[in-house]
């Protein structure tokens, strides 16, 4: 019997050890020590409903034109807090409503109404404002992990926070600089070259004069972007421009975007068209040489040079500060843009040294703290105490072996977690060594008081360590990560606690004192 | 060896300058929250807490004036001895301020640092791994062209440097590269390269953390669910193992555990983060333990010895487990004053806590929730007498 309680006990150290050694592969690390950024995104879905307009408007427009069906012009309305969206349509004609509608039936996913004379409005019903919404953040995910990818780091991680809801989490250890990270993550990627009606001016105000001053006086057709544009001194100025609403090429015609340097040797980058975007840009190039062209980047006009020659499949974008920013932008053009904007709303990041730092501290800590836990039980309870101490190794052993096999992260908390289990699992030992102790002075013999020591142990074990593993396992469930890291340190401790501390204690009992044959007269406790 | 032999001290006799001390501590408690209230951290109170590790110590004027100029004036900045740093706390966090962790970095460099990196020159002491293997690679300073070779060589060159800087904090010069660069040759002109192209910037931003309003919030109300919840479990758990009376006492202990050890935080205004509510939670946890082993000695008393006063069992079942109490709390202060005092930083107001609290908690035990339960008896034996004298 005692020959396979001891190789089972020697089975299960052999299995902790293997899981758990060399702790730098085996034990994950969590950010707070190994350096790294967490970051909580939230996408701000209405972007990507005001694209889907955007979207509508274009087909309509196209649509309407060639089915040469009469209108005076289109525009999106957006409402986000009434969770109004929709698409007006102006100046229809009585006699070609008829084909009006007859074309609008197409768009079947969209509601029409009519708006009191030639006016019209396709709305967005609810049911697919919510699956847009949605696909945003789904497919932002997406996005946001092709960029990282590129990045080159060690187990990402990027999810949605929750199964609804509008916030993504974005995990990326070891990484050391943080602030291009998040502007990589969080830069939309809108491209869009749209045809300059008037441009540039040097304010708003000059902007809009030949609109009455105001952009609410602008015809429909157009819109106001500003730009920013820097000379040769070094000197950056914010020019505005008048241009048409529609692009003649977005984000998603992109084929390829790559590095490249112009003739002053300045860094810009190069992106080639898919068939069908190439095809319109070669139009509407075609028929307006000598127009400008506006590339407009995130909504800032990046350049806006002139069209010289009909253009079908290539254009640069210059103005690029360094070639870093160059080829971070090729990134997210090849990566492909956000579908919405992104706000973060909670960012931590840890570097690498104070990571380092904290793995130093807290195993001194450790160390020293067991150290002691030795000094003591030796001193008091003498090779009794040995036992103790090897039950208590045990315990440790189990403990980092699980979370090795369960791939816990170790947190610095964590690392506490893993100190304080040392300190309460030698209580364990404390109390039916006080318990033998007791029997001794009471005259019971050697063995019997051991058994009597251990018989009820397990219950009051079990007892004293269940309070603290309630207050932990809530800690778990409403604790954020490093925290959530100490409660699984803490728990796994405490129940590996109870068979260390019962079965392997009394196991060690039983081969040095239970098992000798006759008395035993001195017990060393 | 034994400590504590057979005591016989006389807890339930010094009931009352007990319940003084304990209202004393609590009571100033409760007035140092009111006029210094509590340190919250950032996860509570929100806002963006930023660690500077600086290569001279800078004086916390000048820090602040720098942050004032960008508008966070209202920063309140402290020196940590060890290591040259500082620690940044300022109202402004990300979800209404994008960009806040670039703002402080930005605005903690000095007049120079600024207008080399207006003239395109990169900070070494902050520039990542991958950034710095670019600069490297285009600006090929050995000459070696766009091979394979080219990019392992520049590559290890990147992360030396960054793995210096990790290991000995913001770096000065270059002293330490011909050792790092190992046998790759031609260091002298890379050091040339870099020190053309880019600078030592005075300090790296070691850690940081923002928390916008609407996690903070919601970071806010799990916690108070936590404490609930844990409050509630335990309650739940003294009550169905004994009887209402012992449940009452027990919470009545954590409670003033609780406390004191909050107390303690206004007074000393460390730090009340997550983590120590964590600590908190724990506490709770670990001491109701004693009070249970005592309770328990308690109704064996009770039923084995009819004959004796209600307050003198308590006191001998205080007594009987006084050695216990004391040897498996003071395995826990023992490793909790390692952690305290060489845990680190990041641990240290974690450690405080769990000290006050595990002290707090072996004298609530002993003289808090024993002296209820002798009140509650004493209480309900009126009330019988009351009942029966009618």
């Amino acid at each position: 019997m005692l020959k396979w309680k001891i190789i089972l006990i020697l089975a299960v150290t052999a299995l902790g050890v293997f899981l758990s050694v060399p702790p730098d592969k085996k034990i994950k690390r969590g950010l707070d020590l190994k350096g790294g950024i967490y970051l909580v995104c939230r996408v701000v879905t209405d972007d990507a409903i005001n694209s889907d307009l955007a979207d509508l408007e274009l087909r309509i427009t196209q649509g309407l034109q060639s089915k040469k069906i009469p209108f005076a012009g289109t525009k999106p309305f957006g409402d986000p807090e009434h969770g109004t969206f929709e698409l007006r349509v102006f100046g229809v004609p009585g006699d070609s409503v008829p084909d009006f509608t007859a074309f609008l039936k197409t768009f079947a996913d969209f509601r029409l109404e009519r708006r009191g004379g030639s006016d019209w409005a396709l709305i967005v019903p609810a049911q697919r404002i919510d699956y847009i919404r949605n696909e945003a953040v789904d497919q932002t995910v997406r996005t946001i992990k092709n960029r990282i990818d590129k990045l080159g780091v060690a187990e990402p991680i990027v999810q949605r926070q929750g199964l609804t809801g509008d916030r993504i989490l974005v995990q990326l250890p070891g990484l050391d600089d943080p602030e291009r990270v998040k502007a990589l993550i969080s830069a939309v990627g809108s491209l869009e070259l749209k045809l300059v009606e008037g441009g540039p001016f040097r304010s708003r105000v000059e902007a809009l004069r030949q609109y009455g001053g105001t952009e609410d006086n602008l015809p429909i057709n157009l819109e106001l972007v500003a730009g920013q544009s820097t000379d040769q001194f070094g000197v950056v100025a914010t020019n505005w421009y008048v241009v048409e609403r529609l692009p003649i090429v977005r984000g998603m015609d992109i084929k390829h975007a790559s590095e490249g340097s112009d003739q002053v040797g300045g860094a810009t980058v190069e992106f080639s068209l898919e068939a069908t975007g190439s095809r319109r840009f070669g139009e509407v190039t075609g028929r307006n040489i000598g127009r400008h062209l506006a590339i407009i980047l995130e909504n800032k006009v990046e350049s806006a040079p002139v069209i010289r020659d009909r253009i079908t499949s290539n254009g640069q974008i210059s103005n690029i500060e360094n070639p870093q920013e160059a080829r971070d932008l090729v990134t997210v053009l090849n990566a492909g843009a956000h579908p919405a904007g992104i706000e973060y709303i909670y960012e931590s990041h840890v570097g690498p040294s104070l990571g380092r730092d904290s793995v130093r501290s807290g195993v001194t800590a450790a160390a020293v703290g067991f150290l002691a836990v030795v000094l003591f039980m030796v001193i008091y309870y003498k090779w009794s105490g040995v036992n103790a101490i090897v039950a208590l190794l045990l315990n440790i052993i189990l403990l980092t072996g699980t979370m090795g096999f369960l791939g816990s992260v170790l947190t610095v908390p964590g690392i506490a977690g893993l100190i304080l289990a040392i300190g309460m699992s030698v209580d364990a030992n404390v109390l039916v060594f006080e318990r033998i102790r007791e029997d001794l002075r009471d005259g019971k013999t050697v063995k019997s008081a051991i058994e009597h020591g251990f018989s009820k142990a397990f219950g009051t074990i079990f007892d004293s360590n269940a309070t603290t593993v309630v207050a932990a396992i809530v800690l778990f469930i409403y604790g954020t990560g490093p925290i959530r890291g100490f409660a699984i340190t803490l728990t796994f401790g405490l129940i590996a606690n109870m068979f260390t501390a019962v079965f392997v204690s009394k196991t060690i009992f039983e081969a040095f004192i239970l098992n000798r044959k006759g008395r035993v007269e001195h017990l060393s406790i | 060896m034994r400590i504590l032999k057979n005591p016989n001290f006389n807890f339930t006799g010094t009931m009352v300058p007990a319940a003084v001390l304990s209202a004393a501590v609590i009571v100033a408690g409760i007035v140092s929250l009111a006029v210094r209230g509590l340190n919250f951290g950032v996860e509570f109170a929100g806002g963006t807490m930023a660690t500077a590790r600086f290569v001279h110590q800078p004086s916390v004027g000048d820090v602040r004036s720098s942050l004032a100029a960008v508008g966070l004036g209202d920063a309140v900045i402290q020196e940590v001895a060890k290591g040259n740093q500082v620690l940044i706390r300022v109202g402004k966090a990300t979800e209404k301020e994008q960009g806040i962790g670039g703002t402080i970095r930005k605005a903690l460099y000095n007049d120079e640092e600024k207008g080399l990196l207006a003239a395109g020159r990169v900070d070494l002491n902050e520039i990542g791994t991958d950034p710095l293997f670019n600069v490297l690679y285009d600006g090929d300073p050995l000459n070696l062209g766009k091979t394979e070779s080219a990019q392992a060589g520049y590559r290890s060159f990147a992360e030396a440097l960054v793995r210096q800087r990790t290991v000995a904090g913001p770096l000065t010069d270059f002293a330490w590269l011909p050792a790092a660069a190992g046998s790759i040759a031609g260091v002298d002109r890379v050091e040339t390269f870099l020190k053309d192209h880019g600078f030592f910037g005075g300090y790296m931003i070691v850690a940081l953390e923002s928390v916008g309003p609407s996690v903070g919030k919601e970071l806010r109300h799990k916690a108070f669910i936590a404490v609930a919840l844990a409050l509630g479990a335990l309650l739940v758990y003294v009550w169905f193992r004994f009887q209402l009376a012992y449940g009452f006492a027990a919470v009545v202990a954590i409670f003033h555990d609780v406390m004191v050890t909050i107390a303690f935080f206004s007074f000393t205004q460390r730090e009340f983060s997550l983590t120590v509510l964590a600590a908190l939670l724990t506490i709770a946890g670990f001491s109701i333990n004693d009070t249970i082993v005592i309770f328990d000695r308690l109704r064996d008393n009770l039923k084995t010895m009819p004959g004796r006063s209600f307050p003198e069992l308590v006191n001998l079942s205080n007594n009987q487990c006084l050695s216990r109490t004391v040897l498996t709390t003071g395995t826990v202060i023992v490793v909790t004053l390692s952690l305290f005092f060489l845990g680190g930083t990041v641990i240290n107001d974690f450690a405080f806590a769990m000290l006050v609290g595990c002290i707090s908690g072996t004298y609530s035990t002993v003289w808090v929730a024993t002296a209820i339960v002798v009140v509650w008896e004493r209480l309900r034996k009126r009330r019988e007498m009351k009942a029966r004298s009618r």
